[in-house]
């Protein structure tokens, strides 16, 4: 899984969940990941990054789970990675503030308008990949 | 309840949507004349899908010309050479998935047919981004397709483009035409095209071209006219990012949408090996609405707190003489 592919499964699953008062805490998972693969620590490097990417906002741990999964190259992957996910979420939170507005819209709908809008800026956002 | 604005200008949908489909008249009589019939069976299974998807959808709403709109837009997008199911396609995704499937007609955040386009860009790369410059000697690739060796072309060439790639593209004379008319009826807000062509052209002048440009296309650098009239700049300063729809209330925030529109555009022409960034700025711009709206709607609340205290302020200032009191 690319660390792109992961930040939209990120905040596809975010949706589901309630967002804890420290969220923004499981932009720290890609670091830790980053972090426990550097560090020799063998096969073990995966297991470790991921339960402390979960430790992180144990409230979010499915968020951070996700983002700690795929292998980061560098700082700069890292960090891309982080402003990508708070950028998607930031959208996210405009639109479905806009979803909130509509009371026509049934529960099932909603979600669906959702996770509609997730894969539509996950294509539209393809061409970041190349920036 | 739902947020502004409520006051009524006096002009339906269905004659808004007969308006901007009269102003791409031009447009579509210029891709049938630049791609012959094969264009035309592109528009007709566009909008005869798309019809049919919002009869089926939604029978009592389904007169309203919104889904003829969309079904022409979409088929603008197109390469002149796509196949025709492709654009029956697009007609039923633009309906029933960028239209009904947010709640309906004024509900969609995203521009049904620049939706449709990138969902099918995604699912069938091949038919929108292969390489068709050699097949007939007609077709060939999008002006702004970095190719090797590729050649800047004349001022005539350009407004009249002979280098054709999507249908919206035959012709920019012909989407000025249009545009202006929806500007002289006052269908669309000047300021979205405005600062979206202004921000174009200043980024082409100022942007650094990237590796790809400089080893391919050199010319697209510092070529504001190429960046204009070539690719879908223009098809989508006036008919696609000035959706009432999908474009921010306020003036201020429509100029902040434009602007960046217009700045993801020139990052994906300068940077990336896409040939137009078009489409998925017009998305990106749409997908930041909500925000820009909220930043808008409480800029406008502060700058009304501080109207209603300066007139208090005032008033207290005549009591006391000028002197704070205490």
């Amino acid at each position: 899984m690319r660390p792109y592919d992961a930040v939209f499964l990120a905040v596809a699953l975010g949706l589901f969940l309630k967002r804890p008062r420290l969220w923004w805490l499981a932009g720290l998972a890609p670091a830790v990941a980053l972090a426990a693969h550097r560090i020799p620590l063998g096969p073990f490097a995966t297991p470790v990054a991921v339960i402390a990417a979960c430790l992180l906002v144990p409230r979010y741990a499915p968020v951070a789970l996700v983002l700690a999964i795929p292998i980061y190259e560098g700082p700069w992957d890292v960090f891309c990675t982080v402003v990508l996910w708070f950028a998607v979420s930031a959208l996210m939170e405009g639109l479905e503030d806009r979803f909130a507005e509509e009371v026509l819209l049934s529960r099932v709908r909603l979600v669906s308008a959702r996770l509609l809008s997730v894969a539509v800026l996950y294509y539209t956002l393809q061409p970041v990949v190349f920036l | 309840m739902n947020s502004g604005p409520y006051i009524h200008s006096g002009s339906t949908t269905r004659a808004l949507m007969v308006q901007a489909i009269a102003a791409l008249a031009p447009v579509l009589a210029a891709a049938i004349w630049s791609y012959g019939s094969h264009a035309l069976v592109l528009i007709v299974s566009a909008v005869v899908a798309a019809c049919a998807a919002d009869a089926l959808c939604d029978r009592r709403r389904a007169l309203d010309s919104s889904a003829v709109l969309a079904g022409v837009i979409f088929a603008c997008l197109l390469p002149g050479n796509a196949p025709w199911w492709i654009a029956a396609l697009g007609g039923v995704i633009a309906i029933t998935l960028g239209k009904h499937w947010y709640g309906g007609l004024g509900r969609n955040p995203f521009n049904p047919a620049a939706l449709a386009c990138v969902l099918l860009m995604g699912l069938f790369p091949l038919q929108f981004f292969a390489p068709r410059w050699t097949v007939d000697g007609v077709t060939s690739a999008t002006l702004l397709a970095k190719e090797i060796d590729s050649v800047a072309p004349a001022v005539a060439d350009l407004l009249f483009s002979r280098h054709a790639g999507t249908l919206g593209e035959a012709m920019p004379l012909a989407i000025l035409i249009g545009g202006i008319v929806l500007l002289a009826l006052k269908t669309i807000d000047w300021r979205i095209p405005l600062c979206y062509l202004a921000t174009l052209s200043l980024l082409a002048l100022l942007l650094p071209p990237g590796d790809r440009m400089t080893g391919h296309a050199p010319w697209l650098a510092g070529n504001p006219l190429a960046h204009l009239l070539g690719g879908g700049s223009l098809f989508a300063a006036f008919f696609m990012l000035t959706d009432p729809v999908t474009s921010p209330f306020s003036p201020g925030g429509r100029v902040a949408y434009a602007i960046l529109a217009a700045l993801v555009t020139m990052l994906i022409r300068f940077y990336t090996p896409y040939p137009d960034g078009v489409v998925y700025a017009v998305l990106l711009a749409n997908a930041s609405v909500p925000l820009i709206d909220r930043y808008a709607n409480r800029l406008l609340q502060n700058a009304m707190i501080r109207d209603r205290k300066r007139p208090a302020e005032e008033q207290q200032e005549s009591m006391t003489g000028g002197e704070l009191p205490g």
